[in-house]
């Protein structure tokens, strides 16, 4: 055998193949064409080897040239990959499982281990009757729970024949109530799927301890990657379709944790990206995430020559809302100014009015912002009235229309409350309306009525509306002890700081009531004023 | 993964250097299905047999013609260079 074709052997049989592909290409450049024309003959038959996962763009464009006919193929249901690492090396396991008619489930042995696997697949599919059998490609050289995850995968997916996990790699162990374990080497891992699977998405545990790099996600349960495979495909308009879908519901963080992987999809256009970016800051400001807004408002602002009509409204929306979030005044009149109200068309002008008026809430201008939220109403369509007429109550209520704001709010929560469609969408927006109106009934001195509206909103899970309504729930029932604890939990800096800075200045806590005095966009102020222009 | 289990993994081809020259060459060679051609380093270049031009296949190797017996002209970067294919 020539020298280039014990390369490329070599490197098959230390379960590389992409690095086998990679040192055919290189043979392409040999100065004898002996030697090339070789390369060229390995490169085709690497080809159907080639795990669909790393075949890029590059693989492509090179097979086109070389007329290679054969392109990798899907890996067929009941086969899922993981990753094993052994100190520098690594390489992929695949896993096949098929549905078994014996009583017991079969393992290969050495991996009995992982029969929990199979009971999670059991309880997912809903079938505890299915046995199922495995077996590994290689056999051995690699150890550990952290198959298990993909085990039950292709347990799963050998009973549902669509379930397509040619671009998944999965690692973690996986319990019999589908929990997904932690396990190690998951830095080692990922340089490994990078190399091995550039096109794929590593599913690891959730509470892997370290930050996930782009090409990663989380997941916690069996349930939550299959829902990921299920959904993920390869297909990156695909997947903002379903990122655009889970934002249209108000569920930004879904949307975030569907966007943040496609951020390094290079097959994605600059605008594609940047509404990617406008979702996954949308997300950081319902969260308060300060760092992460920061991290986010940077890339997006980068890519803003590349954004027109609604995408750019959006960006710009959520750029002013991210610095006036950091009670930034010249950041958010900045941000703003890069693409003012009256500079978009008016189906779009909405994206921008709820930042304007923000704006003018913390600059202190109350009837300005309630023009805005009045305007805002008038262009909202039917889905987003309700949420429109309570920034429109919010807006009253600072303006000291406590009564036309209990009103608003009111009809705002009866509006949603009917809508037919949307619904999950308008059952979060109820979860807002109540809080508003809520804080209408304690301006009008309802406490009972005001706390009544509250039980749901501060039970609710996740930060925004449940933190608030804890604080307006310790304001009203004079609770010190409720507040600074959720200070002390929440309140470390930023916009949650300022939140809890005020419930506790509104109970008479004297060093709180100076603290958020002391915060230049509120220099001079009675705490009153700066209550009422701290936005949210 | 050893392709050869597969029956896949294929050595180097049988080859026969016809000509070559700085930074050309041209070759006697089998294609992908085990057929007869004729391979030149230039992607550019033409051939004709008995005075009939043939169609190539360009690949980032090179050009690629079967090899029809007869009697070779090859166009190519270094120049015209003729030869004979026997059946």
């Amino acid at each position: 055998m020539s020298a280039l074709g014990r390369e490329v052997q070599a490197r098959l049989d230390e379960g590389r193949p992409e690095l086998a592909w990679r040192a055919a290409a290189e043979g392409l450049q040999h100065d004898a064409l002996q030697v090339r024309e070789h390369a060229r003959r390995l490169l085709h038959d690497l080809t159907p080897l080639l795990p669909l996962a790393a075949w890029t763009e590059a693989h492509e464009t090179l097979a086109v040239r070389l007329h290679i006919p054969q392109r990798p193929r899907p890996l067929g249901p009941g086969v899922a990959r993981f990753p094993a690492v052994f100190g520098r090396l690594g390489r992929l396991v695949t896993v096949t499982v098929s549905i078994s008619n014996t009583p017991q489930d079969a393992l290969p042995a050495g991996h009995e281990g992982l029969r929990q696997a199979f009971d999670a697949a059991r309880s997912a599919l809903g079938d505890p009757t299915l046995r199922f059998s495995a077996s590994f490609d290689p056999a051995e050289g690699w150890d550990g729970a952290s198959a298990g995850l993909a085990l039950g995968l292709a347990a799963v997916s050998a009973a549902h024949l669509d379930l397509d996990l040619s671009l998944i790699v999965a690692t973690g162990g996986l319990n019999a109530a589908g929990d997904v374990m932690t396990v190690g080497q998951i830095a080692e891992k990922q340089g490994l799927c990078r190399e091995a699977a550039p096109r794929a998405t590593l599913l690891t545990p959730r509470d892997a301890a370290l930050r996930l790099p782009l090409g990663a996600h989380p997941v916690g349960t069996l349930h939550e990657a299959l829902r990921w495979a299920g959904h993920g495909g390869d297909d990156p308009v695909r997947r903002l379709i379903l990122v655009r879908g889970a934002q249209a519901e108000g569920r930004w963080e879904d949307a975030a944790a569907l966007a943040e992987p496609l951020l390094a999809d290079l097959r994605l256009s600059a605008d594609q990206l940047g509404e990617l970016l406008t979702v996954c800051l949308a997300a950081a400001n319902h969260s308060a995430d300060a760092a992460r807004q920061a991290t986010l408002a940077a890339s997006l602002t980068a890519t803003l020559d590349e954004l027109d009509g609604a995408a750019l409204a959006q960006a710009v929306g959520n750029l002013t809302v991210k610095a006036i979030d950091a009670l930034d005044l010249h950041g958010a009149a900045k941000a703003l100014s890069l693409t003012p109200p009256s500079a978009v068309k008016p189906r779009h002008r909405v994206h921008l009015l709820g930042p304007a008026a923000l704006l003018h809430t913390l600059s202190g201008e109350h009837h300005e912002a309630l023009h805005l939220r009045e305007q805002a109403l008038k262009i909202a369509n039917d889905d987003e009235r309700p949420r429109a007429m309570g920034d429109l109550a919010d807006a009253l209520m600072r303006a000291g229309h406590a009564e036309e704001a209990r009103s608003q709010a009111q009809a705002a929560l009866q509006l949603a409350t009917k809508a037919t469609h949307r619904q999950d969408y308008q059952r979060r927006t109820s979860s807002f309306l109540r809080l508003h109106l809520a804080r209408a009934l304690a301006l009008l001195s309802r406490r009972d009525e005001a706390l009544a509206e509250l039980e749901d909103v501060r039970l609710l899970p996740g930060l925004d509306p449940a933190l608030r309504g804890k604080l307006l729930h310790a304001e009203l029932t004079q609770d010190l002890a409720a507040a600074q604890g959720l200070h002390q939990s929440f309140g470390a800096s930023g916009l949650l700081r300022a939140l809890t800075l005020r419930t506790l200045a509104r109970l008479g806590d004297g060093q709180a009531t100076q603290e958020l005095l002391a915060l230049p966009v509120f220099a001079g102020l009675s705490v009153e004023e700066a209550a009422r222009r701290l936005p949210y | 993964m050893r392709l050869a289990a597969a029956g896949a993994l294929r050595d180097a081809p049988p080859w026969l250097t016809l000509t070559k020259g700085a930074g050309w060459e041209i070759a006697l060679t089998r294609d992908d299905d085990g057929a007869p051609v004729v391979l030149c380093s230039d992607p550019a270049a033409t051939a004709s047999v008995d005075g009939v031009a043939l169609t190539p296949t360009i690949t980032a190797v090179g050009a690629r013609f079967p090899a029809t017996p007869g009697a070779w002209s090859v166009t190519h970067s270094g120049g015209i260079t003729r030869f004979g294919v026997d059946p």
